[in-house]
């Protein structure tokens, strides 16, 4: 079976993209494909607990990652340059990622089947 | 070898370059076995996009790709409905399709390309 990586660096509410990055993940899961994923860039701010996206009329998908486990994703990394870049503090997030370097990045990357990047 | 190809990007988000990238596996003879529009791709598969006579219209050269080669085009139908594309305004070619479908290619190909 193929190994996906889903590497999501977009903030959370700009755009769909977050958005459908997530549901790809959870459909890939939902059929039984391992599924891993990488939060880079401004993508770590989906990370932040608390977010209440109906405020500004949009879906509050980021409450999703605090069920990943019941579609069995636990391979959840954070590049921890962006974590820090953003002043982002383990207590500040809604899950535990792994925070993740650059070169363990590349790592990552080589033990991936299909690396998708939205 | 097996392709899988998604494709991302709109066509005023210039993703000239996936369509260019399809024509050449097919000239060199590679399969491909899943051509997949995702998110603001999904907008190339709009059959009423009108371009000015002097610049590509995307759709309608992925139409004729898609003709050319007997390859079906398939569009994540969760991101499409999210933009107003439906059944009906479907360019030829174009099919509405899910993840499963994906993922059966992605088992089969030997390459997923997203571009």
């Amino acid at each position: 079976m193929k190994k996906y990586l889903i590497i999501l660096q977009q903030a959370p509410f700009a755009n769909s993209q977050s958005l459908e990055a997530v549901e790809l993940a959870l459909a890939l899961a939902a059929f039984a494909q391992p599924v891993t994923l990488l939060f880079m860039a401004e993508g770590v701010l989906q990370l932040l607990a608390n977010q209440d996206a109906e405020l500004i009329a949009q879906r509050s998908f980021t409450k999703a990652f605090t069920g990943l486990e019941l579609f069995d994703i636990s391979a959840v990394y954070a590049d921890q340059d962006a974590l820090q870049h953003y002043k982002l503090a383990s207590t500040q997030l809604s899950i535990n990622p792994a925070p993740i370097s650059s070169a363990q990045i590349a790592e990552l990357l080589a033990k991936h089947d299909i690396i998708l990047s939205l | 070898m097996k392709f899988t190809i998604i494709i991302k990007h709109s066509h005023l988000q210039n993703c000239y370059s996936a369509l260019k990238f399809a024509t050449a596996l097919i000239r060199q003879k590679h399969h491909i076995n899943f051509i997949y529009f995702i998110n603001d791709s999904t907008y190339i598969a709009n059959r009423n996009i009108d371009m000015p006579s002097d610049e590509c219209n995307l759709s309608q050269q992925w139409s004729e790709f898609a003709t050319a080669h007997k390859l079906k085009l398939t569009v994540c139908a969760a991101s499409a409905l999210r933009r107003g594309i439906n059944e009906d305004c479907l360019a030829t070619g174009f099919a509405m399709g899910s993840i499963g479908q994906l993922v059966e290619s992605c088992d089969l190909a030997d390459r997923v390309v997203s571009l």
